[in-house]
């Protein structure tokens, strides 16, 4: 009887009902192998650690670095200083500007549709002498960094042998729960635009302007 | 597995050159941060030296574990404030920074520059630039100008750590702020640093760490991040000065919920009392729904406790933005008789733009007030400002005049208590609330250990520093409790730590030899400088300790007795917690075993080293 209960727990049937705990935090079952999926950023969280970007470089190049990875905690004072990580959507078709600068055919940088993931062919990229992609990317999610690779690189979802067991390390390590690996097609996860980043943060700053934070009518 | 390198950026600023030293000797003997900035100072800098000279140098000073816990930078140097050796950390960007730039020891200022400048570090590109339109400027306005015109050269974002008016203009107690919002502060790294004429110092580096082993400190840092109570911990930013500020005026353990502050209690009016009515308008929750907008942390931290503020007050005030904490603002605003989080808030913004230390402004402002209402200084002393209790107008106007050494009274207030009470007289002794010259408005002496703690520091007046090697390391040691929770013991995860980062093969033992080392030889930097000569001088409490009773909310009375105090609990103190002499002075055989011998013939004289 307790080795069915066992079985149901970790069968595939009710994947999204099957929480459990992980070190003492609450943790989603993984998206399906053939279902879109991305990171999942709750800005409103992130207090700007950066353990995601050591997570990161650890997982594809061996060392800490935040410069050698594909998430990236940018760090505004607007004025008050706030963590935003940024890093790759897996944008749609439509949508993939770097897939559409790379002058390479077949291109580069493409989404795999068999791991559901981006990847950069480092046999046929050009490298340092183009990063077309890099200057396509709106989010500046394309990585570049001479002293770990002479290669840009991208999020995969941790899927380095592109196998299609994506597995993001930086989702693991976040200590405030801001990053979630997560369906696109769900309810809700859906990909914030920058709009949408920019009316969290001035909602709550609001009415600060730039002139306005150190005391315009005080000569000090 | 190799043992690493370790590196410090020497940089002379009367000649305007830098070179990149190797320390590693040093490194092994004294650990990175605070314990290599002993041996600086012990050895570049002459006994007795011009406290805001050419001769003095200023060391922003980093480890191997920082940005790993924490991302804390310690800044050390002889203190204006003191004389004796000084005890500043700041958290922020800029020592993780250092160290992805390849320099795993921090920077090293040495003589001073003629004009202003700024050190421009840029990996291996150094650089010291031209700083004349910056000079002047307030510390937000000096950080968006730089960050503005590096960002255009470069597009990266730089870290960075500035001084404000108060550091130019050689206020004692000015402080360094780094990134605009973590500061430096206790007793005047700011105006060190202004005395070199030294404006901002911007860093970024992108070359990462050299860790021994890069894969092992990961997984203890996942092991410690992962711990099930960390991550409680890390969620409910239960670190939260606010909390611990409001409900310390109650003294009531319950509403700290599960973090307490010690025994810290903020001084009100002047600290001649625990409990005003007041207290009831300072409410943590109000604070939290009203002002605070998120948490931040520094790099590698998983216990953010900086709180963002931000109000927006009627005019002519207009937006605050501001971090409240308990030591930042906290003897700030009912030590004043400030009655809301408005004018509190007000405060701190305006400490952030001029750069002083909130724990000294605190009380010496308060003094001043204290001062005033018992016609000790006059109007004209204070330069036509009627400096009532709780009047914030005129409580700017001192700020601003202090920071600009304005008048005779707020100039004699930048120099700090000691010096300020040679200019106002013997009369004004009694109501200074202050232990080596260093205010105490936020951590009250008279209700618990503090009275320990604060007059046994031979950096001025604070605690914690006898078992303190986290800025050798340097880790903040606010994430002490997360290390004990994941690996039993703090000196434990430490070993572990420190031999994954450098490649090392400590022992538990080597370890504590390390922090005691620190702490001796640290002390004896300040006994060359004049601390406790004769033996005893400086552990003193304030007059007001043993002859002033106050009273908190529920009528318990507090005053420390002195016979009892000098007799038994000091000398107590001394021998078991700070293992020295019952009389504070240094064990000759410690010294000895710990290879600090070289000390001995310069103290000797002084009388400061027992058996």
């Amino acid at each position: 009887m307790a080795e069915r209960s066992i079985n149901r727990l970790t069968s595939t049937e009710h994947p999204v009902k099957a929480v459990e705990q992980v070190y003492g935090r609450e943790v989603y079952p993984l998206p399906g192998k053939k279902v879109a999926a991305f990171i999942y950023i709750d800005e409103a969280r992130c207090t700007g650690c950066a353990l995601c970007t050591y997570a990161c470089s650890m997982k594809h190049f061996g060392v800490i670095n935040k410069d050698a990875s594909n998430i990236q905690v940018r760090q505004p004072q607007i004025p008050v200083i706030k963590g935003i990580p940024v890093t790759c959507s897996q944008c749609q078709v439509d949508e993939r500007e770097c897939e559409k600068a790379c002058p390479t055919t077949p291109k580069s940088i493409k989404y795999d549709m068999k791991t559901m993931h981006m990847v950069i062919n480092k046999a046929t990229c050009l490298g340092a002498s183009c990063l077309l992609c890099q200057k396509a990317c709106n989010a500046k999610a394309v990585r570049f960094n001479a002293a770990v690779s002479d290669k840009p690189f991208v999020c995969d979802l941790c899927d380095i042998e592109n196998t299609g067991n994506r597995d993001p390390e930086c989702v693991k390590i976040c200590p405030v729960s801001a990053l979630n690996f997560r369906d696109k097609g769900a309810h809700h996860w859906h990909r914030r635009s920058i709009m949408e980043k920019a009316n969290m943060l001035a909602k709550r700053i609001y009415p600060i302007t730039k002139e306005s934070f150190c005391f315009p009518d005080r000569d000090w | 597995m190799a043992e690493i390198m370790f590196y410090l950026l020497d940089v002379d600023l009367t000649n305007r050159t830098s070179t990149k030293v190797d320390v590693t000797h040093d490194v092994k003997i004294y650990c990175a941060g605070r314990g290599l900035a002993n041996k600086l100072i012990w050895d570049l800098v002459p006994q007795g030296a011009d406290l805001l000279g050419p001769q003095q140098i200023l060391h922003l000073g980093v480890g191997p574990l920082t940005g790993l816990l924490g991302g804390n930078i310690s800044v050390n140097h002889i203190s204006p404030l003191t004389g004796w050796v000084n005890r500043a950390y700041s958290g922020g960007t800029l020592g993780p920074e250092m160290l992805d730039a390849g320099y795993n020891c921090g920077i090293l200022f040495k003589g001073k520059a003629d004009t202003p400048v700024y050190l421009y570090v840029y990996d291996d590109n150094v650089e010291i630039r031209d700083a004349s339109d910056l000079w002047g400027l307030t510390v937000t306005k000096t950080n968006a100008k730089l960050q503005d015109c590096l960002f255009k050269e470069t597009g990266e974002i730089f870290s960075m750590a500035t001084i404000g008016p108060a550091g130019e203009n050689l206020v004692r107690y000015a402080n360094v702020v780094v990134d605009g919002f973590h500061s430096a502060s206790k007793r005047g790294p700011g105006a060190t640093m202004g005395s070199k004429n030294l404006k901002a110092v911007v860093v970024r580096g992108t070359k990462g760490r050299t860790y021994a082993d890069h894969q092992k400190v990961w997984e203890l840092h996942k092991l410690m991040t992962m711990n099930a109570e960390n991550q409680y911990l890390s969620k409910g930013s239960r670190l939260d000065g606010i909390t611990a500020w409001t409900a310390s005026h109650y003294r009531n353990p319950s509403t700290l919920e599960d973090f307490s502050y010690g025994q810290a209690m903020p001084g009100i009016k002047n600290n001649h009392t625990l409990w005003v009515p007041e207290c009831d308008n300072y409410n943590y929750k109000d604070f939290l729904m009203r002002y605070k907008l998120w948490s931040h942390a520094c790099p590698g931290c998983i216990r953010p406790c900086y709180l963002s503020s931000f109000k927006h007050l009627p005019e002519p005030l207009g937006a605050v933005v501001c971090k409240h904490l308990y030591d930042n603002s906290g003897g700030c605003s009912l030590n004043w008789m400030l009655k809301t989080y408005e004018e509190q808030s007000v405060v701190a913004a305006a400490l952030e733009e001029l750069g002083m230390d909130g724990e000294e402004v605190g009380g010496i402002v308060a003094w001043a007030m204290d001062l005033y209402e018992h016609s000790i200084i006059t109007q004209a002393d204070l330069d036509g400002i009627d400096l009532k209790w709780g009047d914030l107008d005129a409580l700017l106007e001192l700020m601003k005049k202090i920071a600009h050494r304005e008048g005779r009274a707020p100039n004699a207030l930048a120099d700090g208590f000691w010096r300020a009470e040679k200019v106002f007289g013997d009369e004004s002794i009694w109501y200074a609330y202050e232990v080596h010259g260093c205010a105490m408005d936020t951590q009250e002496m008279r209700t618990g250990t503090n009275r320990f703690r604060y007059p046994s520091n031979h950096t001025g007046a604070r605690k914690g520093e006898m078992r303190d090697m986290s800025e050798s390391l340097t880790q903040c040691h606010f994430l002490r409790s997360q290390m004990v929770n994941a690996f039993g013991s703090w000196e434990e995860a430490v070993r572990l730590f420190i031999n994954a980062a450098c490649g090392w093969n400590m022992t538990i033992d080597d370890v504590w030899d390390m922090n005691w080392r620190y702490y001796y030889f640290n002390r004896a930097i300040s006994h060359r400088e004049g601390f406790n000569v004769p033996l005893g001088s400086a552990d003193i409490l304030p007059i007001r300790a043993y002859t002033e009773t106050v009273t908190d909310k529920y009528d318990t009375k507090y005053m420390v007795d002195e016979p009892y105090w000098r007799s038994t609990e000091w000398p107590d103190f001394m021998e078991k917690e700070c293992k020295l002499n019952r009389d504070g002075s240094l064990p000759r055989s410690e010294l000895v075993r710990l290879g600090l011998d070289f000390v001995i013939p310069v103290l000797d004289p002084l009388g400061v080293i027992g058996p």
